[in-house]
């Protein structure tokens, strides 16, 4: 059990700009992922390196289900947040090739946190296809519009993107 | 016995009452209720609950020992739901008594993560998958269908076998189509010659 975790309400001790990591991510969403099964049964001792066999059984890409319950994908989200891996970490799960979903997940944490469109950009030239929940429904979309939609868009899957400056 | 009304004082059966009371004088009711003589002991029987359901109040989440639930064996304690149970695994109580029983904390978790351990992860599960894959392929008996490289092969071999067909084919057109020219040449040049001898030339009918 890492000791960079506070038990209580698992805010992270790690900080980014002085803003707690934890609270780049909205309240509401902390608390559902903190309450589900999923979060207390695989992301509770997670560190960097084990975070890596979660993302490669992800299928999909989404926030919540109807009924609430999140997925996996917002869970291990949460849990890059709380960890607030180094960023040549983060930069080493965006251009591994291997898991796509890994990938995905690294450019939303890029997105979040470093706020950097450079580092984002360089892939649009992915064409590989994902599978996305969104608005109640299952959909099929593509790495490069995900990283389309993340430079451009002010949500994501329900997440709110805070304002990002763009090149150009 | 009591009888309850929708509104008013409640009413009592008093002969009822009168009767049960002197039963208890002459000895014939047990006095105190709770005593063992009402429940008789009966030998465990574990299939008698089979397919029941029993309501459990919520507050009893746990519960000392070996029970039907979730069973932590460091703590030693039992959970009914798996949420609760999940929570205890996490706790900090459970954590300490993990590391009572299986000795002092190696301090891994404490261990900073490098992108050199990340790596190596990566590295591992690349190969664990692929010899997943590979096993998977096997057992089902599809390794040459999904052998990228051979069916490129094989492709080759059949779109040759299929080439040399069609010239062979083609040849065999080209060589029908001379002989048939060559007997018709010859049948026509057998005709002129009659022709000639017979004095017709040029056009006309060929009808003799």
């Amino acid at each position: 059990m890492s000791r960079n975790i506070v038990f209580d309400r698992e805010l992270s001790r790690k900080t980014h700009n002085g803003v707690n990591s934890m609270l780049y991510v909205e309240k509401i969403v902390r608390e559902r992922v903190f309450d589900s099964i999923y979060w207390k049964q695989f992301c509770f001792s997670l560190n960097e390196a084990t975070l890596l066999d979660k993302a490669m059984e992800l299928q999909i890409i989404g926030s919540f289900e109807i009924s609430g319950r999140p997925f996996p994908f917002i869970c291990l989200f949460v849990k890059m947040v709380q960890l607030a891996p180094e960023r040549e970490i983060i930069e080493f799960y965006i251009n591994q090739d291997r898991f796509k979903y890994l990938k995905v997940l690294g450019l939303l944490y890029a997105r979040v946190v470093y706020k950097d469109s450079e580092l984002i950009q360089e892939h649009l030239v992915d064409y590989r296809k994902l599978r996305i929940y969104e608005d109640g429904e299952y959909k099929l979309t593509y790495v490069d519009e995900v990283v389309d939609r993340l430079i451009n868009e002010e949500f994501f899957i329900g997440l709110t993107l805070t304002y990002m400056a763009k090149d150009g | 016995m009591a009888e309850k009304l929708t509104f008013g004082r409640r009413t009592w059966d008093r002969e009822e009452y009168a009767e049960l009371a002197r039963k208890r004088k002459q000895g014939l009711l047990p006095t105190d209720v709770n005593s063992k003589k009402l429940k008789p002991t009966t030998s465990l029987d574990f299939t008698k609950d089979l397919n029941k359901l029993t309501v459990i109040t919520s507050q009893v989440t746990r519960t000392r020992g070996k029970a039907f639930g979730f069973y932590c064996e460091v703590c030693d304690l039992t959970y009914k739901d798996n949420l609760k149970y999940v929570d205890h695994l996490n706790s900090k109580v459970h954590f300490y008594k993990l590391q009572e029983r299986d000795g002092k904390d190696d301090g891994s978790a404490n261990k900073t993560i490098t992108l050199e351990d990340v790596k190596k992860r990566y590295d591992m599960l690349c190969l664990k998958l692929d010899q997943l894959q590979e096993k998977e392929m096997q057992s089902s008996g599809k390794a040459d269908e999904f052998d990228v490289l051979k069916r490129i092969e094989q492709k080759k071999i059949e779109e040759q076998d299929k080439r040399d067909q069609g010239i062979r084919r083609a040849k065999e057109k080209e060589e029908k189509k001379k002989l048939q020219d060559d007997s018709d040449k010859l049948n026509n040049g057998l005709d002129e010659n009659v022709m000639e001898m017979m004095g017709i030339t040029g056009f006309g009918s060929t009808k003799k």
